[in-house]
Parts: structure tokens; C-alpha cells; sequence
């Protein structure tokens, strides 16, 4: 071997070892979904969408018993939620268990007359006292009465339990055995609240984990003879399971595309040192993309990676256009230097391509611009300087072009007349798609999603059930001053209940209703009548009943402690069911408070954005979620759509100085121009509504065809040479169809997208370009541009 | 009513302690015990009844004393009907309860809601459907005296339904309930008996 082929060896050694330390151990794989989010924008709403993701909405985990006996599901639901309450991941366990809920108002209780709803200062008065206490007697009559009467003496009025009733809400799922079921009393149910974000994909994970082994502990101890299943939903079980679903398909699809791309390779060589070869500008390639996105961003986002590597399938093309070329009597760096300026050019016009993808806002695009373009760049260069370094010199898999593509070449290119019928039906086709059946555009991510219609379909319905906040309209209150934001959202609170009450909307859940402002408070305190007062009416109200006099002393001393009470704030109610409540509706960042008021079942949106509109709430906003996700998901596209036209016109501008004759430009561009225009009619016909995979698929499209037609349309080539490009084109496209009509298969929506988009692209773009072929020159020609 | 709710419950423990006494006296009769109870009890498919029920409450200066009907129907049925002072109605059919009373109408519930609730009407239900696994799930069981005379004892398991009540004790003879005395935690009372009608 000469010295400059083992310095090219020893340095594509050293970069791929330095790479690959770099790639694994410098550069962590990042899952959060805030990275594929706009990376400059500062406005309130992506803010905030941000801070939801991560928000209390994200942390609950909805948990279902099912298969078994209602007794049975409601002791197991009992153990599990015990289990959990022990575990420090969870923050909140409900179960509808009352009396252990309860437990945790004790320390509340002394705050009833500050707390409860109510404040008619009416209701101390001798006559409506006279009322209340008869209808108590009528109670204690009763044989349920007696479950009141601990209370009774110090709270006649039932105040605790106008309390805790506000705070339950007035629904709640039906109990059966003293916990939660379904309104047909097939599942048990638990709402769960994790510590972490539901996004922090790796501590759900145990969070799952550490449910399923409280539940199977629970089944043990009860027999485990138990059917009982259990069933999870919410935002962080859909974020793991994505995952695993995502890995697991993948994997599975990479093996099976790996399996066809090996038995193409075998067939179309019949060489051992092809198959090890070929895979080495891969290789390179990947190291090259994670390297280099690491080294600018300080991580890789799982996305990019995943969605880079099946980019990079076109860097696999490179060594195959090589073996294919290589004849014996050239040698193989002569092979190689009479393609590589078409090669190159190949290569230029993808970089350039994905070079606009850099420039939006959208870090997520930037990294898998950067890691498409390092990565097609590194597997050029392996291919160009390592390859020929390592070949015999003089080595060619086939002496003579393969018998195949030779056959296939009589046939090519096609007559004129066949050409000029390909370009009316060209025109046809374009013209039906953008009149008949123009793209459908995807705006709604749920329907990116990976999570299957029936797991939404059921979180649909366990939220229902349970009465779970989905947060998709909400009002978001800022202030610096927490007792501002709590007045404020009283004031909403009051507005939205006649909202409630007129019925154009189910109802809303609000900070002020665990803990009413400082204000609030002290004009109830204001309200309750002194000792003396109250005493006097309450002793003429308790004559002509049965009730013993000096029984409701509690009563009038609670009243009178009351009124001195220091009025409670956010922080004394930390560790009580009410205050986990408050937290996730009420927090402080950077010395400002943020309350939200969760809205359900808002049916006439536009109707109601109206009505807040004149309400005039100082610092409140309303948010429709779904609109604004979507409107993200618009905006993330467009970005894409205007890169991708910069990129079409920067592709040109680079293919001018390159190839310098008009027709022959005209030549190169057209069959790509074709193929994108029967990809997207064929994606509509196939009722495909288009997303940004798409439309980044296509840029994969174009760049893969742009090589083809740059080989297809070298002039002066001689058969023999054209009868080789054929046959390396043929292997590429075949294992780029098979590859991405694999991925096709897919049920994951983004998988599907792509390898549905690339596939019928490529097949599109090498029809095209093989019809549409100039007539092979009779001699070899040193003209390989 | 004129004598006070302590006298009262002062005759009624008395006569309670009465009854447990001569219950453990007569206990050793061969093929009595909670099994052979049930079976009797088993054996009637329907049962209606007059009753009277007094009730001591510490808070009150006079006990409250209410009267009215009582039905039950096997497999799941049982009807308390309150004519005074007052009307009111308690159902329990299967899982369901429902409560009719003058100022808040027909109301029904789920039994389950509430542990307290389902083991109060399982206190009598089962009891008088002869149900004892039933009755198991909720108390222990404590039976007195003989077929002619006998007193079952209901202690309550879950831990919230002792906080409200102590024991209930349900006195028959055969397969008629003749009495049933609630015992509640805070020492309150309850006695209700029972005269079978139309027999």
C-alpha cells in the first residue's frame, strides 16, 4: 500500500474513533419535547405551552381496575392506592376513599367559616337557625344521621361539609365498595399525580414500573387468583409508550430493511467485500451527523437522530454508483474520478437542499439539516478518499455491465414520441392535482400521534369518567401579587358560574375555590356574628325543641374563634388535599404568580373567546389549546414549505455553474420535478393529509433524484458506462423503495409519512428519469460532467 | 315522654345485660348456633311489620320516638316506612337505596358509596334474609340463647363504621325479629321493636 492511501486509512480511522467517542459519550439523546418547539420565540403562548407540557396536567396518570368483581377491583384499588401513597415519586393518590381523604381536612376543619362558600350572614340569625336545627333533628332521626352527628355539636350549620363539598367538585365518579368506578361499574378508578414532568420520560418509566409492581403485590395478597388487569392513561404514559413503540418499530423495521438491502446487495454483486464496504460511508456518516449536532447543540434530539439516520439512507447510494462503475482495465481511483463529478454535484445540491432547512427557527429542523448535511458530506468523503484506499487497484465486481441492466438499456431511452406522451401526462397530472385533488395539510397533531386511536379513545374515556381536567381551554392569570391573581380569578369564578348556570359550559375549576384571597376571608370573618349575639339567637332558636341546652356551646366557640383567625395563605395549606389541588392551579415563577382556570366543556369556542373578550380580567388571557397546538403545527410547516422553495431555487442556482447548458439542466431537473408532483398527487389519492414529515421526505426525494438524473444524464457517456449507471441506479432505487416501502408499512403516522413519501418518490423520480434519458454517445468519452 | 334519657338507658343496658345473660346460660344446647339461625330465617321469603323505635340522644333533653312499617322480600328487598311524627321512607333493593322524604323528595344512591350505609342495611337485610356470609363480610357474630329466644350480636369490622356504632343486637324467637338495639359509640341508643302484623 503507498503512503497517501494509509494516511487516508489512518485519518478516516481517527476520525471515526474520535467521532464515535464523541457521538456516544459527549453527546446525550434528549426526548423533551420543548426542543422540537420554536427556539427564539419568547411569545406568551409558546410559553406557556411549554410550561403546560410540563404543567400538573401532564403529571396525572389515570388508572383503571377491570376484570374483575366490583369487591374485589375496589379492595385491590384500596392496597394500590396505600401502596402508592408510601411511594415519594407520586404527589397525589385519589381513589374516592373518603374517610383517609378526609384525614387530611382535620387541620382545615378551624377554617370552615373562612373556607366554606357560604356568606349569608343570614344563616346565624334565630329564624333560619330555628330552620337548620330542625331539620338536623329530622336528621338524627334517621338511621344515616348518625353518620353526621360527631360534627353536630360544633357545626350545626354544616359548614365543614359545604367545604369539603366545594373542593370535591359537585361530580365525581359513582362509588361502589367506598371507592371510584365507572358509571357502569366495570373498572375501578385512581387519579394519580407524579412528582416529575410527564415529559421526564425516563422517571415515568419507573412511575409505571412502580404501579405495576404495587398492583401485582396487591393481587398477590389477595389470593392472586385475581383476573383483574390494570389500565393506565395520560399524557406521560402516552409519552413512554410512544417511545417503546417508536424503538420497538423502528428496530424492527431496521432489521427487516437491513435483511432486503443485503440480499439486493448480494444479488446485484456476488461480493463479500462489497457488503462491508458499502456499509462504511454509512457509518461514517452517522458518527459524522450526531458528532456534529452535538458539537453545536450539546445534544441530540431523539427525533433527529431516528429521522436523520433514515435521511442518510441516500449515503449508501454513494459506494454503490462506485461498485457498479468500477471496470478493472480503468483501476479503481481512475472508476472513481470519471463519476465523481457528477457525484459531487449530487452531493452539492442535497447539502444545499438541506442548508435551508437550517435557517428556521425550529431547532428540531436545524438539527436534522445540520446532521443530514454533515452526514451526506462525511459518506461523500469516505467515499471519495477511503474507498479507493482500500479497494485492490485494480479490483471490479463485474468485467462486463450486468447482463440485466445492458437488456434493459436496449429498451432505453425511450422514443420520442414516449417521451413527449410522459410529458402530457405530466402536465395532466399536474394540472389534476392542483385543481382537482390539491393536498390535504394535517393540522391536527393528535393525529401525528404514535399512541393507537383505541388508547386515545379510552383516555377520552376514563377522563370522563373521573372528571380529569383536559386542558384544552383554559385562562391563564398573571400578577406579581398572589393575593391579585386569587382576587381576580374570584371575580372570573363569579362570572363563569352564571356561564355554568345558563349552561353554556359544563363548568371550571379555579385556585379560589381550595383558597379564597386574603380578602375574601376576612369579609366572612367580618360576617360572623360575636359570641353574645350568636348565643342569645341561637338560645332562642333551641326553644320548643328537644335539644339540650349548653349542647352547641362548640358551635358558638368555633364561630368566635373564628373571627380572630390569622386568614390562611398558599403556603398553609402545603400537604392537604386542597393544597395539592391549589398547587397545580396556582404557581410562582421569577416573582410572578400564574393561576389557571381549567374550563370544561366549552362547546361554542368562538362564542366564548367572545365573551371573555369584554370581560376585562387585568392579566388574565384565554387559551384554546387545540387551536393554538395546531396553529404551531401551521406555522412549523410553513417554515418548512418556504425552506424547502429556498432550497428548490438554491439547488438551481448550484446546478447552473455545475452543469452550464440549459438543456441539458432542463434535463436533470424535470424527472425530479415530475416525481414530486406524482408523489404528492399519489399521497392525495392515497387520502394521505400532508405533515412536515412529508414535506421533509420530499427533500430526501429530491436529493436522491437529483443524483439519478445528474448520472442519467451525463452526456457522452458509452453503453458500457450507461449500462453501469443503470445498474447502479437500479440497486440504489431498489433498495431505497424496499427500505422506505418497509417503512410505509408502519403504523406509527410519522413512519408511515416518510416511507409512503420516499418510496413512491423514488420510484417516481427513476421512471422518470430512465423515460426521459438522452441517447447514449456511440464511443467512451473522457466527458463526465 | 317523661322520664329522662339517662333512666332510660340505664333500664335499657339492664335489660340488655339481662338478655346476654341468659344467653350465655342457655348456651351448650346441641345444633344451636349462627348456622342453624340462618337456615331458619332462610325459610321465610317475606316479612312485614309494625315497629316502634325510641332513640336516646345525648344532645336531646327527650328521647325521639318514631313508629311506623317495615316489609321485607326476599332475595333483596327490605322497606322502612316512617308514619311519625313524620313521613319519610328508606328502600334498599340489590345495590341500590333510596330515600323519600317530605322536603327533598325521592332520592336514590348506590349502597356502596358509603361502607357505613351498606353495612347498616346489611344489619337487617341479611339478617333477615338469613344471609351470614353475607353479614361476615361487615361484623363479627355473636349468637345467644336458644331457637325460642335468641339474641345475635353484630360487632362492626371496618374501622369507620366503629367510630359510629358499637355493637347492634338483634332479639327473636324463631324466625320473628322481635328487637334490635343500636348501640353507637358516643353512647347513644337506639331501640326499635318489632310487632308482626296480619299473623
Amino acid at each position: 500500500m503507498s503512503k497517501q492511501r494509509l494516511t487516508a486509512i489512518a485519518l478516516w480511522l481517527a476520525f471515526l474513533a474520535s467521532g464515535a467517542y464523541f457521538a456516544v459519550a459527549q453527546t446525550p439523546v434528549v426526548t423533551d419535547l420543548t426542543a422540537f418547539l420554536p427556539r427564539s420565540d419568547t411569545s406568551q403562548t409558546h410559553r406557556l405551552l411549554g410550561e403546560l407540557q410540563q404543567g400538573p396536567a401532564s403529571r396525572l396518570v389515570l388508572i383503571a381496575i377491570a376484570g374483575d368483581t366490583q369487591e374485589h377491583s375496589a379492595a385491590l384499588s384500596k392496597q394500590l392506592a396505600a401502596d402508592l401513597r408510601a411511594n415519594p415519586l407520586f404527589v397525589r393518590i385519589a381513589n374516592g376513599e373518603r374517610a383517609k381523604n378526609l384525614a387530611g381536612y382535620e387541620r382545615l376543619l378551624r377554617y370552615r367559616y373562612l373556607l366554606s362558600p357560604r356568606e349569608d350572614a343570614q344563616r346565624f340569625t334565630t329564624e333560619a337557625l330555628r330552620s337548620t336545627l330542625r331539620q338536623r333533628l329530622r336528621e338524627l332521626a334517621s338511621p344515616l344521621g348518625m353518620l353526621d352527628k360527631p360534627l353536630l355539636a360544633s357545626d350545626p350549620t354544616g359548614e365543614a361539609r359545604a367545604m369539603v363539598g366545594a373542593w370535591m367538585g359537585a361530580g365525581g365518579p359513582a362509588r361502589r365498595y367506598g371507592v371510584w368506578f365507572t358509571a357502569d361499574g366495570s373498572r375501578a378508578l385512581l387519579l394519580v399525580e407524579t412528582r416529575a414532568a410527564g415529559f421526564d420520560i425516563d422517571v415515568q418509566q419507573q412511575v409505571i414500573d412502580d404501579v405495576h409492581a404495587a398492583f401485582d403485590a396487591a393481587r398477590t395478597t389477595h389470593g392472586g387468583a385475581s383476573d383483574a388487569k390494570l389500565e393506565l392513561s395520560g399524557p406521560a404514559i402516552f409519552a413512554v409508550k410512544s417511545r417503546d413503540r417508536i424503538r420497538g418499530e423502528a428496530q424492527l423495521l431496521s432489521i427487516a430493511a437491513s435483511v432486503v438491502v443485503l440480499i439486493i446487495l448480494v444479488t446485484a454483486y456476488r461480493s463479500a467485500r462489497i457488503l462491508l464496504l458499502g456499509a462504511a460511508p454509512l457509518f461514517t456518516a452517522i458518527t459524522a451527523g450526531i458528532a456534529a449536532v452535538g458539537a453545536v447543540f450539546g445534544h441530540i434530539h431523539g427525533i433527529t437522530l431516528a429521522f436523520g439516520i433514515t435521511l442518510l439512507g441516500v449515503a449508501i447510494d454513494y459506494p454503490i454508483h462506485l461498485f457498479s462503475h468500477l471496470r478493472a482495465s480503468y483501476g479503481v481511483l481512475n472508476s472513481l474520478l470519471r463519476i465523481w463529478p457528477t457525484m459531487r454535484t449530487g452531493v452539492l445540491t442535497s447539502v444545499v437542499g438541506y442548508l435551508a432547512m437550517t435557517t428556521t427557527d425550529f431547532a428540531g429542523l436545524t438539527q436534522l439539516g445540520l446532521f443530514a448535511i454533515c452526514g451526506l458530506l462525511a459518506a461523500a468523503a469516505t467515499t471519495r478518499w477511503v474507498l479507493p484506499a482500500v479497494l485492490p487497484g485494480h479490483w471490479a465486481p463485474h468485467a462486463q455491465p450486468p447482463a440485466l441492466a445492458t437488456r434493459l438499456l436496449r429498451h432505453l431511452p425511450a422514443a420520442r414520441s414516449t417521451q413527449r406522451t410522459a410529458l402530457t401526462l405530466w402536465v395532466v397530472a399536474l394540472a389534476v392535482l392542483f385543481v382537482a385533488t390539491p393536498p390535504v395539510w394535517e393540522s391536527d397533531l393528535a393525529a401525528l400521534s404514535p399512541v393507537p386511536a383505541a388508547e386515545r379513545q379510552l383516555d377520552g374515556h376514563l377522563r370522563s369518567e373521573l372528571g380529569a381536567p383536559e386542558v384544552t381551554h383554559l385562562v391563564v392569570i398573571r400578577d406579581g401579587d398572589v393575593q391579585a391573581v386569587l382576587q381576580r380569578s374570584e371575580e372570573l369564578s363569579r362570572r363563569l358560574q352564571r356561564l355554568v348556570d345558563a349552561g353554556s359550559i359544563d363548568g371550571f375549576d379555579a385556585p379560589n375555590i381550595y383558597l379564597p384571597s386574603v380578602v375574601t376571608q376576612q369579609r366572612r370573618q367580618h360576617s360572623l356574628p360575636d359570641a353574645t349575639t350568636l348565643r342569645r339567637a341561637l338560645d332562642a332558636a333551641m326553644q320548643d325543641t328537644p335539644f339540650r341546652r349548653g349542647s352547641f356551646e362548640p358551635f358558638v366557640a368555633a364561630v368566635a374563634e373564628s373571627r380572630s383567625l390569622a386568614p390562611l395563605r398558599p403556603a398553609d395549606l402545603a400537604g392537604t388535599p386542597p393544597g395539592l389541588r391549589l398547587e397545580s392551579l396556582l404557581h410562582a415563577q421569577e416573582g410572578t404568580w400564574t393561576a389557571l382556570v381549567l374550563l370544561s366543556g366549552v362547546r361554542d369556542h368562538a362564542g366564548f373567546a367572545a365573551w371573555f373578550a369584554q370581560q376585562d380580567v387585568a392579566g388574565a388571557r384565554y387559551f384554546d389549546i387545540k387551536t393554538e397546538t395546531n396553529r404551531l403545527v401551521v406555522e412549523y410547516r410553513n417554515a418548512a414549505l418556504a425552506r424547502l422553495a429556498i432550497g428548490a431555487a438554491l439547488i438551481v442556482a448550484l446546478l447552473w455553474p455545475a452543469l452550464r447548458n440549459a438543456g441539458r439542466l432542463l434535463r436533470v431537473i424535470t424527472p425530479v420535478g415530475m416525481a414530486i408532483v406524482i408523489d404528492l398527487l399519489a399521497l392525495t389519492l392515497l387520502g394521505e393529509r400532508l405533515s412536515l414529515f412529508h414535506l421533509v421526505s420530499l427533500l430526501l426525494v429530491v436529493g436522491i433524484g437529483l443524483d439519478y438524473s445528474l448520472f442519467f444524464s451525463r452526456p457522452g457517456d458509452d453503453r458500457d458506462t450507461r449500462a453501469r449507471t443503470l445498474h447502479a441506479v437500479l440497486v440504489c432505487a431498489g433498495s431505497t423503495v424496499a427500505v422506505f416501502g418497509i417503512l410505509a408499512l408502519s403504523d406509527i403516522p410519522v413512519l408511515h409519512a416518510i416511507g409512503t413519501t420516499v418510496a413512491i418518490g423514488v420510484f417516481a423520480t427513476l421512471a422518470a428519469a430512465m423515460v426521459l434519458a438522452p441517447q447514449p454517445e456511440a464511443s467512451a468519452r473522457n466527458n463526465s460532467h | 315522654m317523661t322520664f329522662t334519657t339517662a333512666r332510660a338507658r340505664g333500664t335499657l343496658i339492664a335489660v340488655l345485660l339481662f338478655a346476654q345473660g341468659t344467653a350465655t346460660a342457655q348456651r351448650g344446647d346441641t345444633g344451636w348456633d349462627v348456622a342453624a339461625l340462618a337456615q331458619i330465617l332462610q325459610a321465610r321469603p317475606a316479612a312485614s311489620a309494625r315497629f316502634s323505635e325510641t332513640r336516646f340522644i345525648e344532645l336531646l333533653d327527650e328521647p325521639l320516638a318514631l313508629n311506623g312499617i317495615l316489609r321485607y322480600q326476599a332475595p333483596d328487598y327490605v322497606r322502612k316506612e316512617v308514619l311519625a311524627p313524620y313521613h319519610e321512607v328508606f328502600e334498599a333493593r340489590g345495590d341500590q337505596l333510596f330515600h323519600e322524604s317530605e322536603d327533598r323528595g325521592r332520592q336514590s344512591f348506590l349502597l356502596d358509596e358509603h361502607l357505613a350505609v351498606r353495612a347498616f342495611v346489611e344489619a337487617f337485610r341479611a339478617t333477615l334474609g338469613g344471609k351470614l356470609d353475607v353479614l361476615q363480610r361487615y361484623y363479627t357474630l355473636k349468637l345467644g340463647g336458644d331457637q325460642a329466644g335468641w339474641s345475635l350480636q353484630l360487632r362492626p369490622l371496618d374501622r369507620d363504621m366503629k367510630k359510629v356504632v358499637s355493637t347492634i343486637t338483634i332479639h327473636g324467637a324463631g324466625a320473628e325479629v322481635a328487637r334490635i338495639e343500636s348501640l353507637e359509640t358516643g353512647g347513644d341508643l337506639s331501640v326499635m321493636t318489632i310487632q308482626p302484623d296480619g299473623e
